[in-house]
Parts: C-alpha cells; structure tokens; sequence
C-alpha cells in the first residue's frame, strides 16, 4: 500500500519562481521517504542515494547556504537550470523578455539564502495520478523516485526548519 | 566567448547553452529536449569549457561547467542595461531583496520621525534587515506608478533591562523602482497599543492609528484610516477641500494621494494626533527635540 506523503527538497528560489512566473504550478521531483537511510536495509525506499534523498539534499544546501559555498555544485546546477528554463520559458510564449531578465536577475544577482532549501511536504493521495514513476535508469540508485510536473501550490505544505 | 558559440546567432547561442544544462542535469527535464537539434554544439561547447577550465586538480569540475553556462547565459542575456532595467521593474513591484532597494529619507522626515530619536541608522536597519516587511498593492490604480506603491517594514528593539519599554519600529516608504523613499516612521510600544490580533506590518499600523488616529474628511467622506480607495469629490460651494481635519492640536498626516477628474485617489492616508503619541512616548523616556 503506498505511503501517505511524499517528500521533496527544492530551493527557495526555484519555488519563489514557479509561484510567481509559472502560475504556482511547480515541476518536482520527489520521494516517498524523507530519510531513505533511516529505514531498514532491506525496505523498498532503502535504495535511495544521499544525491536524491531529500533529507541529505536538504543538509547539504542548508550546509552550503550556511558556509556561503558559491561554488557548491548542486546550487551552481541549480543556478543553470533556472536561466536555462527561462530561455525555454520565453521562447515558447509562456514568460515574457521582461519576465527572462527578471529571472536572470534573481538568478545572478539575488542574495545567497535565495539558494537556502525548502521542504514539501505532499499528501500521495490527490496527486496519485499525477506522480511519475521514474525509469531506473534515471534514478540515482535503486529506491524509487517520482516526478509531478504540474504540483498547484495548495496541494504541498511547506517546511523550513 | 567560447568558441563554439562564436558566429552564431544570439537566440541559437542561448538554446544550445540550455540544451548543455539540459544535458547535465542529473534528472529529466520538464520541458522537451533541445539536445537533438544541437547536440553536436553541445558535445562540442562541453569539450571546450572542459579543455580550458577543467585541470587535474578542480575540486568540483561539474560545479565549474555549470557556472560557465550559467556565465553565458548572463553574458548573453543581462547586460548593464537590462540589468538597471530588472532593478527597476523588479523594485517597484516590490520583489526586489531588501538589501539592493537604495533609501531616501523624504524632507519631512527631519519633522517628524526625526524629531522623536529615530535616526537613519534606524531606518537601514529596519530596511535592510526587518522582521517582516509588507509590500502593498503598486498597482491599484491605473498609471499611478509609485504614487500608490506603499511598502511597510517592522523591527522589534528589546528591551531586556526595562521590557516595558521594548518597541516596535514601523517605517512606512514609498516605493519609485529600486528607490524606498521613507516617508515616516514610528516606535509602536505594545505596553500601549494592542497588537495581540496584528498579524502583519499593516495590521500593526491599522491598531496605531486606532490608538492615536483622528478623524479627517477627504471630501465629504469621514474616515480614521483609508487605503487603497476612489473617493468622489462632491462640488460644493467655490472650493472643494479634499483633505480636512477638524482636530485641533498638533498633528501628523500621512497623506498620499492623487485627484483625478472629481475623484480622489487614495493609497494611503491617517492623521496622528501628536500630542498624545507624545505624551505615550515621554513614558518611555524618549525626548522630543
């Protein structure tokens, strides 16, 4: 029987953009276990790396943020994605010139704790359909992983401890 | 410039840079794929940022080619001028962080809050590190730009030797693109005034002008506090007085608002009657000058 929520580690600004350029629709990829290293060696969840557990992808962000790491990978990636999907953004109609600039500018010139992450919290039940298992060969290892491209801000709590 | 996107087109430089992030990011990406069209700039662009800035010894190299991407599409896209003009926009939106808006004290500063200690060290501090801040409605009225762009941020200084005489300091600005021009601002001590309800900046102000507020006519209306609202302006007589306040005494008005076409534009306006907010303020020892 699947589990009651899901969980999933994203960065402020990200979530700061998909509310506000992307109609508080946002595109997350998630997990059914906060801390697959808390479960039994043997559980399916158990599989699930450090680089896809939310609970070490949040350490490590909240670590870097702390430390003022502005070389950290996973927030320069993280930095690239979203200038990258404000080109595609823009380019397909859906955000306006002004709208890509103003993202490129949170991006490159917004203060560091733009990059502190967030927790969601995501009851499975309203967004079942909707959650994508991902294929294996996508996963960072073996425990499963999901993807909800069009997650509604209503449907997530959010916590930043 | 990176080889690889030298002699191309700005738009196709921008896709094949995101088509490389794309390409890099560890998950799939939730739009389609431009790697296909592109992916032999790609490969090439990501040969060449790893010739020239990947050595033996680079701690983190893929952290290094995602900031070089990420320095492209900078490059590319947010140039000087776009970047004032981001500033701008972003600014009177009120999205801006606090720490980049620039603070203009107004003249009738010196007049007021000034006058009853409160310093721009104050101010800086409250802007640029508040507890909670409130940015209202720019756009209410059509063309009213920074007329109406009204921003509210709260500090709260302890007090732990005389706890009654822990304050909050509210500053209330006017916001014209990436300018916070700070119109007034006031030390609201809870000992005073109750703010067990006032959940955000303009709860705390709505319960200080309940406190210390007198009534004003704007037009023929009467009101305590008004925000955000079209008053009609009744003709009557030779002159028509948009603002009035019966209250004699001393007294300090916020008033901001335009008249348009027998109408009047408030975005926010209150009148403090300063002897009694004086009289609150003496207890706490603060000297009026």
């Amino acid at each position: 029987m699947a589990a009651g929520l899901v969980y999933s580690t994203n960065v402020f600004l990200k979530h700061h953009i998909q509310r506000t350029y992307r109609g508080d629709v946002h595109h997350v990829w998630c997990s059914e276990e906060f801390d697959s290293a808390a479960l039994a060696r043997y559980a399916s969840g158990a599989g699930v790396p450090p680089s896809s557990n939310p609970v070490d992808i949040y350490r490590r962000l909240k670590d870097a943020v702390k430390r003022g790491d502005t070389h950290d990978e996973k927030i320069e990636a993280q930095k690239a994605s979203l200038a990258s999907l404000a080109v595609k953004w823009a380019e397909a109609g859906e955000i306006s010139e002004s709208d890509r600039v103003d993202i490129l500018y949170k991006v490159n010139k917004g203060p560091f704790d733009y990059w502190r992450p967030l927790i969601y919290v995501i009851p499975r039940q309203p967004i079942e359909a909707r959650l994508e298992r991902v294929s294996a060969d996508q996963c960072a290892g073996l425990g499963p992983e999901f993807i909800v491209r069009d997650l509604r801000g209503n449907e997530f709590d959010i916590i930043e401890p | 410039m990176l080889k690889t996107l030298a002699d191309r087109p700005e738009a196709e430089q921008a896709r094949i840079l995101s088509a490389a992030v794309d390409h890099l990011l560890p998950r799939p990406s939730p739009e389609p794929e431009l790697a296909g069209e592109y992916s032999t700039a790609v490969d090439a662009l990501l040969k060449e940022i790893t010739s020239q800035r990947i050595k033996p010894t680079t701690k983190d190299p893929k952290a290094v080619v995602f900031q070089v991407l990420n320095g492209e599409l900078r490059r590319l896209l947010l140039d000087d001028n776009q970047t004032r003009a981001a500033k701008a926009r972003l600014g009177q939106r009120g999205d801006l962080p606090a720490p980049q808006y620039r603070i203009e004290l107004d003249p009738n500063f010196r007049l007021g809050p000034r006058r009853r200690g409160i310093t721009r060290t104050h101010v800086e501090n409250a802007l640029y590190s508040p507890d909670d801040v409130q940015h209202l409605l720019g756009d209410r009225f059509a063309d009213s730009g920074s007329l109406s762009a009204v921003s509210l941020y709260i500090k709260r200084h302890a007090n732990k030797m005389r706890p009654q005489d822990s304050y909050i300091l509210l500053v209330q600005t006017r916001r014209v693109q990436d300018v916070q021009h700070v119109s007034t601002a006031w030390s609201i001590y809870p000992t005073e005034v109750e703010l067990t309800d006032a959940k955000t900046p303009l709860d705390m102000l709505k319960a200080f002008v309940r406190k210390y507020g007198v009534d004003f006519y704007i037009g023929e209306r009467k009101a305590d506090f008004v925000l955000y609202e079209a008053i009609p302006l009744v003709q009557s007589g030779a002159q028509t007085r948009v603002f009035h306040v019966e209250h004699k005494g001393p007294l300090e008005t916020t008033q901001l608002f335009r008249q348009t076409a027998g109408v009047v534009e408030v975005a926010v306006v209150y009148a403090i009657d300063m002897a009694r907010y004086w009289s609150d303020l003496a207890q706490h020892g603060v000297k009026i000058s």
